[in-house]
């Protein structure tokens, strides 16, 4: 068993460095005594020892979380506040494994199933009341035991009656750690998220084109207990602060213009209020320049620049996906269907494990590590950084998952996927609306090259490609600076024979593309960190959600990518005309 | 967590002059004046506008088996805007067939609004929701001055003129009141519910709602009123041997904190509602069943709600997708002689009960009105919001809606009389005899409810249901009552009413929140028992649940301790 803790205020704690330091007897008895963690640990060796129908085995894993949520959130317009929130919940999960670590209930669908009827859901106690949180784990442990057994009988039928090897484990075995973050949960002091959406929003009666520009803040902080019947026990605190501002343009019908987007771990160290309101008035003068250029409606295939945050947009469009090419590993999971189906799920199983090793994904001189514990780049502060996952696994602090171009390894938790057989620790926690959940996500990722340049190089660079295409002009294209992503975008067209760039209105970019990534011909010497709040395979997290994944990426500021086809799609939006005047207006 | 709250004691005084202290108001008239102004200048202006906002501040406390769930609050504000394009007597809202949907739906614009009483900020937004408000009720209107249905409908008006009311509230006065203490008190009563292993529900919850309800009209009226709504509620449910769940509850309204039962009745109370379901866990699941039977007060309450209730809502019978089961009954006999039945919302109490139906001015900024529905048997009105009826020209107070839907004429304390009444004893002896004649074994005592529905329209069978808790047989040969589940009362409207024939001396309020096309809002039912010759039940549906395989961890460690 591994013992781990942290007592430094726990935006320090997550720069900590493995290895771990040995518990204090005191300190493991305050875990271990902790009415949370005490009352899920009484509940899982109940269970353990004694729950069990008939006809069915009993459960080999049983883990509990439950996080406490701090869920502060504030929407202003004009300098005024329109909704302000703050909210306190308690939210659980719990996950109940019938058979073993080889072959169990999980990674398996029986579409036969027949539904059993349990209690239903109930909510946990806010206070840490010791009955009430094993009332709540009782009444789940039971209906999803039910469940997995069910499932786990159906599956080694199915396994017996196609005579079936079963070639993957299901659960991977981890060392049982303790880990204790001692600090209190974060909340920002009151009135804060008012005070700076509300003065922030003020700014807009400036600007009478941007009159329904919405500013939002919230804060979403939470103390993740996690207890599980190897033995591992943990309570790990975390924080997001984020301050988007929505700039929508038109008198009337809020055609949405661009998106600013600060992030970081505490409320009070987002930007300054001036710093802000400088980026807004940036932003649109930016904007409307952009609307004054001309429209690039030509179809175009050629090289393309990749400048700013649209470089980091492109390497997470491309590597934090799943499937073959992408950084998040992802297991099929085996059909109660027909004969015919479940040979093929073993089949292309089978097919995964021997074509899985060191593939080729990218240019060779491209590399990829994950850095988990590095909290700072340049000056910048990583969000992503973090400690330990959801499961209880450290991760390594240096992980190389591209190398030379070659996929060497891929993000992932405890159910085993093709060629990685244990967990690398990033099954990490996720927030988002006042629930918390886990999903396989990075902290930090390096992208990097071997060979690098400088960006007036990459300009020749650019000019001689697109030349060797038969090409009149180059495009380069680059996010308007701190928007959200993938809007709005400035395309630059560079005219190969007298060397102009001209400014022009772009359409957004497609950048997940099929082998993209081996079409890279050139990148910048200078790197640049990111932070982002990530929302899983579904992407980035839009402005009706609040929460998700927080992740650094650090990218080249500039990269050259060869054959790449730009279509022009834009949808118009249509300002329609008021009937009477606004009282700005007047 | 949220530890200290204020709840606002119940103070309405009716002092005109603070319009001018309050500066909300003085917003909405300031931009009502303008945008009226500006759209004077178009062609087809609005003719009528309002604006109403609810002022929100909401409280909730939520326990379970002992343990606190939830302790929070929230304040909002919600601004819903409505204009009319035409004049009162043909205007957007006019019934029109022909196109999708059928009828002609009421145009309606809601959106939040600042919780500050920043004047530019609040004003662009409902500037913003106004105009686009417009473009809609236009389209609707150019819709009605197309039809051809239009020269032929029996309505002569669409909008009632009303008198010009102004009237304002003074601001809620808070009082302090300990939020700890109330998740104690919940506490302990929820935790009354961990002694029974076979209870899967056990909860107290209290929750408080203060609503501030501005209306303005471009007709001239100003109304600012205060809705403080307080509920208690026990809610439980126990498993029965054959897997079904067995629900019951307790709810107590009020408009201020301090109406509610003290702590040791609450606990009796919740200590009653177990004894209750432990006898509904060994009860037999009763069969379909046509006979006599006897609602208590609360049952005959809800049942009135329903089968009568939404069907003298007067906006209904100009819909023609409506049943309109009462539209050309006026001055007929739809009650048995000794009955009447009146709606009144100026009403504040019934004896010691406070009847949440209770409102001054209803959300068109009319004079709530005491209004006799049933005078003998003979119906006389109707439920009436500002959309008239050929024969009723005027609104009656009763248009309602809850925030961000446009208002309708709907129920608010509807209170049922008999002129002749009968003791319990003699409701019971009316029974048996009734069961005799039918040659039946038993009769049916509906002693309480959880709620009903009905259906008035012409497109599915214009009937209802009402959903009893606490059903007993009375046996005619003398054994004692016993207890039954499983039981639906169903029917429909004109058989039932048919089927009174008595009322009992005994009368009780039934409080509840009752939802339709312009939102849930508060209610009540105030009526006596009854004795009905025939009523039909069906079986509700069954669900299987099995008993955890475990017994609760803290009923085990209890159950060791005692060993």
């Amino acid at each position: 068993m591994k013992i781990f803790i942290s007592t430094i205020f726990f935006l320090s704690a997550l720069t900590i460095q493995s290895p771990a330091q040995e518990l204090s007897p005191a300190l493991k008895d305050s875990i271990e005594g902790h009415p949370v963690i005490k009352a899920m640990s009484d509940e899982i060796e109940r269970n353990l020892s004694s729950l069990q129908e008939d006809g069915y085995s009993k459960p080999f894993f049983i883990g509990y979380d439950v996080s406490d949520l701090k869920f502060s959130y504030s929407m202003s317009m004009l300098g005024a506040v329109i909704n302000s929130n703050s909210t306190e919940s308690r939210s659980w999960s719990a996950r109940v494994i019938v058979g073993d670590y080889k072959i169990n209930d999980e990674n398996f669908e029986n579409s036969f199933k027949s539904y059993t009827f349990d209690p239903g859901y109930a909510n946990l106690p806010i206070e840490n009341d010791y009955w009430g949180i094993r009332r709540v784990f009782w009444i789940a442990t039971n209906n999803i035991y039910k469940s997995a057994a069910r499932n786990y009988k159906q599956k080694i039928q199915n396994l017996e009656e196609y005579n079936q090897e079963y070639l993957l484990p299901d659960f991977s075995k981890e060392e049982p750690i303790l880990y204790y973050d001692t600090s209190s949960i974060y909340q920002p002091k009151k009135d804060e998220i008012d005070i700076l959406t509300r003065n922030i929003s003020a700014e807009f009666k400036n600007y009478p084109e941007f009159l329904n520009s919405a500013v939002i803040g919230y804060n979403v902080s939470a103390k993740n207990y996690f207890s599980n019947s190897e033995g591992t026990k943990m309570i790990v605190p975390m924080s997001m602060s984020s301050l988007m501002i929505q700039l929508s343009k038109g008198v009337e019908n809020m055609m949405q213009s661009g998106t600013l987007v600060y992030h970081h771990d505490l409320f009070e160290k987002l930007p300054k209020e001036e710093t802000i309101k400088g980026d807004i008035q940036k932003m649109i003068v930016n904007i409307s320049e952009l609307d004054s250029l001309d429209e690039y409606k030509e179809d175009y295939s050629g090289p393309l620049m990749l400048k700013g945050q649209a470089v980091a947009e492109f390497f997470i469009a491309n590597l934090l996906v799943s499937g073959e090419n992408g950084l998040i590993a992802s297991r099929e999971r085996m059909v109660n269907s027909t004969k015919q189906d479940f040979e093929k799920h073993f089949r292309d199983l089978k097919k995964e494990l021997e074509e899985n090793k060191e593939k080729k994904i990218a240019v060779s001189s491209m590399q990829v590590e994950a850095l988990p514990f590095l909290s700072e780049y340049e000056g910048t502060r990583l969000i992503g950084a973090f400690d330990i996952d959801g499961e209880g696994v450290v991760p390594d602090e240096q992980l190389t998952m591209i190398k030379d171009g070659a996929l060497e390894t891929k993000l992932n938790d405890r159910v085993p996927t093709a060629g990685i057989e244990n967990s690398n620790g990033y099954n990490r926690f996720y927030m988002i609306n006042g629930q918390v959940s886990k999903t396989i996500s990075p902290g930090v990722l390096k992208v990097s090259f071997s060979n690098s340049t400088s960006l007036d190089s990459l300009e020749i660079l650019l000019k001689n490609e697109a030349k060797e295409d038969e090409l009149t002009h180059g495009l380069y294209a680059e996010s308007l600076e701190l928007t959200s992503m993938s809007k709005p975008i400035i395309i630059f067209r560079k005219n190969l024979e007298n060397g102009n760039v001209e400014p022009l209105n772009g359409s957004p970019l497609r950048l997940n593309r099929k082998n993209i990534l081996k079409k890279i011909v050139g990148v910048s010497n200078t790197y640049r960190a990111y932070n982002l709040v990530w929302s899983g395979n579904a992407g980035s997290v839009g402005m009706g959600s609040f929460g998700g994944v927080p992740i650094s990426i650090i990218v080249p500021e500039a990269v050259v990518i060869k054959d790449f086809d730009y279509t022009s799609y834009k949808v118009e939006q249509i300002e329609e005309e008021s009937i009477i005047k606004g009282p700005f207006q007047q | 967590m949220f530890r200290q709250f204020t709840l606002v004691g119940f103070l309405l005084i009716i002092s005109l002059p603070v319009f001018s202290q309050d500066k909300l108001m003085s917003i909405l008239a300031e931009e009502m004046k303008r945008e009226m102004q500006e759209f004077s200048s178009i062609e087809r202006a609005p003719y009528y506008m309002e604006y109403r906002v609810s002022d929100f501040e909401t409280y909730n406390i939520n326990t379970s088996f002992g343990s606190l769930i939830s302790s929070d609050s929230y304040t909002n504000r919600v601004f819903t805007g409505d204009l009319r394009i035409g004049d009162y007597e043909l205007d957007n809202t006019h019934e029109v067939f022909g196109f999708s949907g059928g009828y002609q739906s009421y145009s309606s614009s809601s959106v939040p609004l600042p919780v500050e009483n920043d004047p530019m900020a609040i004003k662009q937004m409902i500037w913003l929701t106004m105009d686009q408000g417009y473009k809609a009720t236009l389209e609707q209107y150019k819709m009605v001055l197309n039809a051809e249905e239009v020269k032929e409908n029996e309505e002569k008006i669409d909008f009632t003129k009303e008198e010009i009311s102004v009237y304002s509230e003074a601001p809620l006065i808070a009082e302090s009141i300990d939020t700890k203490e109330w998740e104690g008190v919940l506490k302990r009563i929820s935790s009354l519910f961990k002694d029974n292993e076979f209870i899967m529900d056990g909860d107290a919850n209290l929750q408080v709602s203060l609503e501030r309800r501005y209306f303005i009209s471009s007709e001239g009226t100003r109304i600012i009123q205060n809705f403080p709504i307080v509920n208690l509620s026990i809610v439980a449910s126990i498993l029965s041997d054959d897997g079904n769940i067995l629900p019951l509850y307790i709810s107590y309204d009020a408009r201020t904190i301090k109406n509610l039962p003290e702590e040791t009745q609450l606990i009796d109370d919740a200590k009653e509602l177990i004894r209750k379901l432990e006898q509904l866990r060994n009860s037999q699941v009763a069969e379909p069943y046509s006979g006599p039977a006897i609602f208590s007060p609360r049952v005959s309450g809800v049942f009135f709600h329903e089968i009568f209730g939404h069907r003298v809502e007067g906006h209904r019978l100009k819909d023609e997708s409506d049943g309109q089961t009462f539209k050309n009954k006026v001055n007929s006999q739809v009650l048995p002689k000794f009955m009447s039945v009146i709606s009144d919302p100026t009403r504040r109490k019934f004896g010691d009960a406070e009847l949440t139906g209770y409102y001054e001015y209803d959300d068109q900024g009319v004079k709530a009105q005491k209004v006799t529905l049933v005078e003998n048997g003979i119906l006389e009105n109707f439920l009436m919001s500002r959309t008239p009826l050929l024969t009723f020209e005027k609104s009656n107070g009763h248009g309602r809606a809850t925030a961000g839907y446009i208002p309708v004429s709907r129920q608010s304390n509807l209170i049922v009389q008999s002129d002749k009444v009968k003791s319990e004893d003699a409701l019971r002896k009316m029974l048996m005899k009734e069961c005799k004649k039918q040659n039946k074994e038993f009769g049916y005592y509906f002693k309480d409810v959880t709620g009903g529905f009905t259906t008035t329209d012409r497109y599915s069978p214009n009937a209802f249901n009402i959903m009893p808790t606490e059903v007993y047989k009375i046996y005619v040969d003398g054994r004692p009552d016993e207890l039954v589940r499983g039981v639906d009362m169903i029917g429909t409207p004109l058989t039932m009413f048919s089927e009174i024939k008595a009322a009992g001396d005994v009368v009780e309020v039934f409080s509840g929140h009752c939802g339709a096309e312009s939102g849930f809002i508060p209610v009540t039912a105030v009526a006596p028992s009854l004795f009905v010759k025939k009523i039909e039940t069906q079986k509700k549906m069954e669900t299987h649940i099995k008993q955890p395989l475990l017994v609760s961890p803290e009923f085990e460690f209890k159950e060791s301790e005692k060993q």
